[in-house]
């Protein structure tokens, strides 16, 4: 190099190494925020978990991975077994027999759904499809029909797809003809079933129908698609041709009804199920159709092994246990909650929208304009709003007390026009199918309670005795369902308390023997015989009055066993004679003090502001009350013109939509967090740290806490719990999902991979089996321990308020008291493993559709014994460790925000002590940090980790919401003390939990190595060359003076 | 102007390419899409500082050739795409969060949130990140050749 080129090359050099040093500095720093998924994408491991299993609070209960394996799959076949629901059973179509060839219909007989592995199949190399199930159990399974649809009309193969990122083809599972898996959100819905007229079109045999041989049992089996962010949009069919039909997409097509009869032409009986989770319209197919098959049976969504269960149920190894978690009818316009579905816009919802004047967001236009957004636009989100104007009335509780009323309490007007869709004026069995609870046992038998005890002492308990008669020469295994009915009373009616005049309670199975008989104890806590009266009381009540208790075979054999007691017959109008086995117990004086207190928490309205007439002022909504069936059947508030202008309480009501739940407060000044020498580790908390969450210890941890990340915490919890500075707290990562873990255990001796999310959730509810739930909560535990996660989204309890939402498949039931006893027995399994489950979507996440922002308006009654009481079982009963909350408004406030339900209620009443997470903060002018953490939340959802900090934004700022800052929140104490409260509790839920099993420590990756590696050369050689750069060019001047 | 290398040619394509970098990103956080009103921590500061160093070292040299000009004009060189580098690390930073959320969340919520505006915000945040890489590369590159030609003897 000739010596004058020297300084340039140093100066190119030396800018080279300044570049390169700033970017591998920043880049360590950056990389260090996604240390999780840069390790799965590099297959790197940035922390080692040290676990010393033998001093562990929690352990394994299986020596192997194959025993643990092994274990998850009985569990998951026994889902099968005792969740598969016989609805219809004529003609001796069940069990199948050996002795018969069966012909398989429809594209999901050959590809169930789910059919491609995820969140809900966990994919297993040895999972098994119905063909496999029916072949294993010696069923032999018509070939030219299996060869059409296998491999003309599904015809699965790899196909090339562009990747989404990359643009680059890559391999996919893909099929010819596949029912839609996601219906989308409020869209069309394209029932994609292949018409038999297309069968020889699509290569069948001219002669295929010769194969099916006398005696043949057809099995059609027809799915449903649903998922997250997805809503059916009642009416949206479109057939196979692409065609719109102007059915519902829950409804059986044309199309398939050509399948149904193509399989009952060509096959002696035809066996129809039901593979979805989303409840389905099935009048055609049901007794007195006009295409009626001779079986029904509902088989839930699937996972990997269920569907061996399932065939054992079919082929009768084992009795028919299932019983329908929903209510099955004939017209899902006959569901009053159907009526307020979807929502709709205020009609001066631009009012909402600020242009610069709103002071968190300075100079910034704000718009009101979408309720759902993920990005994409400045929002409020509150736009949009429904009313659930059918109040405690979902389901069954609806369509059995209007039938009760038609025949107990005609002064009602039960039979009334209003919510009559099949008929000029109501009638039960014109509405309704298949009754909640209605499931068909092979084996006769009776059920009856003996006894009812209730202890209406603190933490107290309903117990009744059910005898099972086994009335058959086998034995067998059966199903025990509880139901109550409380008193409506003249108070009731006043105060507009409103009665179920049928209520689930519990449920159970045993074995008996032939002609034997066995008793089942049913026990559940008393406070649930209560009723919320919003008006006059404020708290919970019982009515005085005869409660009666029976056991019934599904919803409507109870109520009519509850009109049977009351001297109905046949005569009054009842659809069938019962024996009126009922016990009674009797309440002589209303009480409305045992359960005005809860956990030492005077329990009383907390949401009145949750009801839209709280904001107009009047009586904008009529909510639907049993005394008057004709006169409050709820009308569609979609088409009412809301004005928030018009309220008496605008600016308040404006000022929620805005997410101004709290405002930060000044002249209070926070105390700022100094190591005191606490840690957190199991050298610092024993047992009496772990037992009492008041032990002086825990709030002297978290003053430990700088304000910083006190707030900063809370508000960026990420997908992973950070370390904070002065606690030394392991890091905990966040899981999905709802049947179980999603991560893969690979075993390092063999190399063979498992995977344990293999439960089904719709399977789990209509099993109505606690103790089953109890048994998957140790597996799924258990399946923690072995993958070293312990944190986990792992089931959803939200209640299906109609069959529309796309993630009915994730919940368990329409009513609240199922998903409750599931939930409870769930979250309790897991917790005696020690981990972190938190059920999905707690407060009201009715609907996908605008689920981020809809305000949801509705009674507190109904507040706290619909959604709220099908997550109370898992948080109150059983104080499980964790919760996601609600993406969509409680009235007009996020649910996030909402102090009522979090802390009064979930902290308060129910004394949860658990983490509380949002669902995924995606609009920082809907979620308000401030008041996320005054509500109560441990740990807002975002994507980043290691950001538990309120200075990484401009200036010093928080990065999202620029206008939190240390600054400005040191001086308000209570919000720091609050996100400290909030921090303590979920510090105290890691201890509670196999978290405290482990600390976790960092160890340098290659390509940490590489960055500082590089972060070091770039500094030497960039100073080295800077220098030569100065020497050489001042040489050269010289020179070139010289 | 006549008098100006290579070198000088590269410094003005950086800056140019840095300001062309800054209009994106300023198109990015006024317009519909998941980065509206995103905006980033100290980047307009880094972009427009480095800018300031390369044009000032052009026109340094352009005005006077003395010892002092070419250490003053040199370190400008060598500090602007350092800060040209800090953006770019910085407008990642702000970013990356979203671009996962965009296109690496699960299915059922990439149709949620791949929204027209959300992808052409994405596209534009992706853009304008390249833009600014390719702003750095050049700043280094020209560092490397002196600003002027050498006069014939």
């Amino acid at each position: 190099m000739k010596y004058q080129k020297l300084p340039s090359f140093f100066r190119g050099l030396a800018a080279l190494m300044a570049c390169l040093f700033v970017l591998t500095s920043l880049g360590s720093s950056l990389t260090d925020g996604y240390r999780n998924q840069i390790d799965g994408m590099l297959g790197t491991n940035s922390y080692v978990t040290i676990n010393d299993e033998d001093a562990a609070r929690f352990k394994k209960d299986y020596a192997t991975i194959e025993d643990m394996m092994a274990a998850a799959k009985a569990l998951a076949e026994r889902e099968g077994e005792e969740g598969t629901v016989v609805m219809k059973n004529d003609n001796a179509v069940l069990p199948l027999s050996v002795d018969n060839e069966v012909v398989l219909f429809g594209l999901a007989a050959y590809a169930p759904y789910p059919y491609t592995s995820g969140d809900l199949k966990a994919g297993n190399e040895d999972a098994v499809d119905l063909v496999d199930a029916l072949t294993n159990a010696g069923i032999k399974v018509n070939e030219t029909v299996k060869d059409l649809y296998m491999n003309k009309i599904l015809n699965k193969h790899i196909e090339m797809v562009p990747n989404m990122w990359t643009g680059e083809l890559q391999e996919s599972v893909g099929y010819d003809n596949i029912y839609v898996a996601a219906p989308g959100d409020m869209v069309e819905y394209q029932i994609v079933e292949v018409p038999p007229e297309l069968f020889e079109e699509k290569g069948a045999p001219a002669d295929w129908k010769d194969s099916v041989k006398a005696g043949s049992v057809g099995i059609v089996v027809f799915a449903r698609g649903a998922g997250e962010g997805n809503t059916y949009k009642p009416g949206s069919a479109l057939n196979y041709a692409g065609e719109a039909t102007g059915k519902d997409p829950l409804a059986l097509s044309d199309d398939e009804l050509a399948v149904v009869d193509v399989a009952k032409e060509t096959c002696d009986k035809v066996l129809v199920l039901i593979n979805s989770g989303n409840t389905m319209v099935l009048p055609e197919i049901a007794k007195g159709g006009e295409h009626e098959v001779d079986g029904i049976a509902y088989i839930g969504v699937i996972n990997d092994y269920q569907l061996t269960g399932i065939v054992r149920v079919l082929k009768g190894e084992v009795n028919s246990t299932g019983a329908l978690p929903d209510t099955y009818v004939a017209d899902n316009a006959s569901n009053p909650a159907v009526v307020n579905f979807g929502g709709s816009y205020y009609a001066d919802y631009e009012i909402v929208g600020t242009n610069g004047e709103d002071p968190r967001f300075p100079g910034e236009e704000i718009g009101n304009t979408k309720a759902s957004s993920f990005g994409g636009a400045s929002t409020y989100n509150g736009g949009h709003y429904i009313v659930e104007a059918e109040g405690i009335y979902v389901g069954y509780k609806y369509y059995e007390t209007r039938y009760f009323d038609a025949v107990m309490n005609p002064e009602y007007n039960a039979i009334s026009a209003p919510g009559a869709i099949r008929s000029e004026t109501w009638d039960y069995n014109q509405e309704v199918l298949y009754s909640f609870g209605h499931g068909l046992s092979y084996l006769p038998y009776t059920q009856t309670v003996k006894s009812v005890n209730v202890d209406l002492s603190e933490n107290g308990n309903v117990t009744a005795v059910v005898e099972l008669k086994n009335e058959s020469d086998q034995d067998g295994y059966f199903l025990a369902q509880l139901y109550v009915q409380q008193p409506y009373t003249d108070y009731d009616r006043a105060n507009l308390v409103e009665k179920s005049a049928v209520m689930f309670l519990t449920s159970g199975k045993t074995q008996v023997k032939a002609g034997q008989t066995a008793d089942v104890t049913l026990t559940v806590p008393s406070k649930y015989l209560a009723s919320y009266d919003y008006k006059q009381a404020k708290t919970y009540i019982l009515d005085d009055g005869d409660y009666l208790f029976t056991a019934a075979p599904g919803s409507h054999a109870a109520v009519n066993n509850f009109l049977a007691y009351q001297g109905k017959t046949v005569a009054d109008g009842m659809d069938a004679e019962a024996d009126g086995a009922v016990v009674t117990w009797n309440l002589a004086k209303l009480d409305d003090t045992t359960f005005s207190v809860a956990n030492g928490q005077k329990v009383t309205n907390v949401a009145d502001d949750a009801d839209l007439n709280y904001w107009t002022g009047d009586d904008t909504v009529t909510y639907l009350s049993r005394q008057n069936w004709e006169a409050t059947y709820p009308i569609n508030y979609n088409d009412v013109e809301i004005r928030l202008a018009d309220s008496p309480r605008k600016d308040e009501w404006i000022k929620e939509l805005r997410g101004e739940t709290y405002t930060v407060q000044s002249g209070n000044p926070a105390t700022e967090g100094a190591d005191r020498g606490l840690r957190f580790n199991a050298a610092f908390i024993q047992d009496e740290q772990i037992a009492d969450i008041n032990d002086p210890y825990w709030d002297e941890l978290v003053s430990e806490i700088t304000i910083d990340e006190a707030v900063g915490a809370v508000i960026h919890g990420g997908s992973t719990s950070d370390t904070l500075t002065n606690l030394e707290n392991p890091i905990v990562y966040q899981n999905e999902g709802v049947c179980g873990f999603t991560s893969t255990y690979t075993d390092e001796a063999t190399g063979k991979s498992y995977r344990f999310n293999v439960h089904s959730q719709t399977l789990i509810g209509s099993s109505f089996n606690p103790d089953l739930a109890y048994e998957w909560g140790l597996i799924e535990g258990n399946s923690g321990l072995w993958l070293q996660r312990y944190d986990l989204w792992g089931t959803g309890l939200t209640q299906r308020r109609t069959p529309y939402n796309g993630r009915n498949y994730e919940y368990i039931s329409e009513d609240p008291m199922l998903t409750n006893r599931i939930g409870y027995a769930i979250l309790k399994g897991c917790r005696e493993k020690g981990i972190i489950n938190g059920p999905k979507h707690m407060g009201f996440n009715d609907q996908e559709h605008n689920r981020g922002g809809v305000s949801v308006y509705l009674t507190e009654q109904k507040l706290r014994e619909t959604d709220l009481r099908g997550f109370q079982g898992g948080l109150d009963d059983a104080k499980g460790l964790a919760v996601m909350i609600a993406f969509n408004r409680i009235g007009a406030t996020n649910a996030a925000h909402h102090v009522g339900m979090i802390t009064k209620i979930l902290r308060g009443e129910w004394g949860n002590f658990g983490l509380i997470s949002t669902d995924m903060m995606n609009n920082k002018y809907y979620f308000n940090a401030e008041s996320m953490v005054m509500s109560g939340i441990t740990q807002v959802a975002d994507f980043a980790q290691n950001d538990s900090h309120l200075n990484q934004g401009e200036n010093g700022a928080d990065k999202t919401w620029a206008h939190l800052s240390v600054d400005l929140v040191k001086d308000d104490a209570q919000l720091v003390e609050k996100a400290r409260e909030n921090l303590k509790y979920q510090l105290y839920t890691f201890a509670n939990s196999a978290v405290l099993n482990v600390r976790t420590e960092r160890v340098n990756t290659w390509w940490d190595n590489a960055l500082n590696t590089g972060k070091l050369c770039t500094e030497i050689l960039g100073g080295v060359s800077c220098l030569a750069w100065l020497v050489f060019t001042l040489i050269n001047k010289k020179k070139e003076r010289a | 102007m006549k008098k100006l290398s290579v070198g000088a040619w590269f410094t003005l394509c950086a800056a140019i390419l840095a300001i062309l970098a800054f209009v994106m990103y300023t198109v990015n956080v006024n317009g519909e899409g998941y980065y509206k009103a995103a905006a980033v921590a100290n980047l307009p500061l880094a972009v427009w500082g480095a800018v300031a160093c390369l044009v000032c070292a052009v026109v340094l040299h352009i005005v006077a050739d003395n010892k002092a000009i070419e250490i003053l004009g040199g370190l400008l060189r060598i500090a602007a795409p350092a800060l040209l580098g800090y953006a770019l690390m910085n407008l990642i930073g702000g970013r990356v969060d979203g671009l996962g959320y965009i296109y690496f969340s699960n299915a059922d919520v990439a149709r949620e949130v791949q929204t027209a505006a959300n992808l052409g915000s994405a596209q534009t945040a992706i853009w304008s990140m390249a833009v600014l890489g390719v702003a750095t590369l050049v700043a280094v590159v020209a560092a490397f050749f002196t600003m002027r030609k050498k006069a014939k003897a």
